[in-house]
């Protein structure tokens, strides 16, 4: 199986070679950029945004805007660094307009709850399965920063130091937020499962 | 025995290099009550890896961007290795004119052959550049060959962005 860090390794690399060809002046290149960072994107913005039609607009805006920009991209950093940073700057710009300022709202806690109650049946789940939506769950009532902090480490395998210069924060806050959301997110499934389980 | 905090914990697991490796190896090693915390810290990250929750991205997605794409012609840069040889060439030379012509150049010291040789090139340069160097000339070509050094510098730190990165990751 492929890890996630070679997948995200391989993802980089085709988009150099995109951008390569996009400013060589091939259009179309672009439409396989989109299907390279489309899930970072979107997993950063559903991390912050909660109404899907707006979530839509704002990644399109976001690849525009990266588009106009890419002959601004110097490659001294990763591209996913420069569009994650892209994409959370505009997140924040429309929370600030919806003053939506409370990063920690619950919206999108109730939002799940409701979508996850009508297929939660957990009978012919397996354990793992189970596991991971309870996660899910666990995970949309932590705040936006820390949520936005575990998805870029752990789904899109960024680093410490990359995770700090997305978010525009010190390197010692980007640890604090993992640290702080695992060692809650540990809690609460010890809550729910036994201790062996979680062992293994 | 003091246990491990949960930081020290995901800080090995993350390999972060703030930690103190070897001690907290040392400790895991003899603590069963420790091992249990890592392994169900290790559960949850192995978990957390797989579950992203799907993330209801339209089938157009990619359709709706290009039918939207503004017209833009990109400025193409031409890096041939020619010119950054060039450049190197012209900063290299740019600074030794400025060594040549400065007031404050020692010249080796003469113990073996190829100072010797050396300087007698440097003095026959340095001649020849005599009549420029009194202070009006001299001041003039400094200032010259520093505006020069800036600019290949500058000009080099261009072309070795994004276009030569492609090139070199893209070709390993
Ligand atoms: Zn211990």
């Amino acid at each position: 199986m492929v890890s996630n860090k070679e997948m995200n390794e391989s993802i980089e690399n085709r988009g150099l070679i995109c951008i390569q060809k996009i400013l060589a002046g091939e259009q179309e290149a672009f439409r396989d950029f989109i299907l390279l960072f489309q899930r970072l994107v979107y997993s950063i913005t559903s991390k912050l945004i909660v109404c899907q039609e707006d979530q839509d607009d704002i990644c399109q805006t976001i690849f525009i805007k990266a588009y106009q920009n890419l002959d601004q991209f110097r490659g001294d950093s990763k591209i996913s660094t420069w569009i994650g940073k892209m994409t959370y700057n505009t997140c924040l710009n429309y929370l600030r307009r919806k003053k939506h300022l409370c990063l920690e709202d619950h919206h999108i806690d109730h939002y799940s709850n409701k979508h996850q109650n009508t297929r939660d049946t957990p009978d012919h789940l397996t354990e793992t399965q189970d596991m991971s939506i309870r996660l899910h769950h666990e995970m949309n009532r932590l705040p936006a920063q820390m949520r936005t902090a575990l998805t870029l480490y752990h789904i899109q395998g960024l680093t410490y130091d990359e995770i700090a210069s997305v978010m525009s924060c010190p390197e010692g806050t980007v640890k604090s937020h993992l640290y702080r959301a695992r060692q809650l997110l540990k809690k609460r499934l010890l809550e729910k499962y036994q201790k062996e389980e979680l062992i293994g | 025995m003091k246990h491990l905090t949960d930081h020290e914990i995901q800080a090995w697991i993350d390999g972060d290099p703030g930690m103190n490796r070897f001690l907290i190896e040392a400790h895991l090693h003899q603590c069963r009550e420790c091992r249990d915390c890592l392994k169900s810290y290790q559960t949850l990250y192995t978990v957390m890896e797989t579950a992203e929750k799907p993330l209801n991205i339209p089938v157009d997605f990619a359709d709706r961007i290009m039918a939207q794409l503004p017209e833009k012609s990109f400025k193409r840069r031409h890096a041939s290795l020619w010119k950054i040889i060039g450049l190197f060439a012209a900063a290299t030379f740019a600074t030794g004119i400025m060594i040549m012509t400065s007031p404050w150049t020692q010249y080796f010291n003469e113990s073996s052959e190829w100072a010797q040789r050396l300087n007698r090139i440097f003095h026959a340069i340095r001649i020849s550049l005599h009549w420029m160097t009194n202070r009006f000339y001299g001041t003039m070509i400094w200032l010259i060959c520093g505006i020069c050094i800036l600019f290949c510098l500058m000009t080099l730190d261009k072309l070795f962005s994004c276009k030569w990165r492609v090139h070199f990751n893209t070709n390993q």
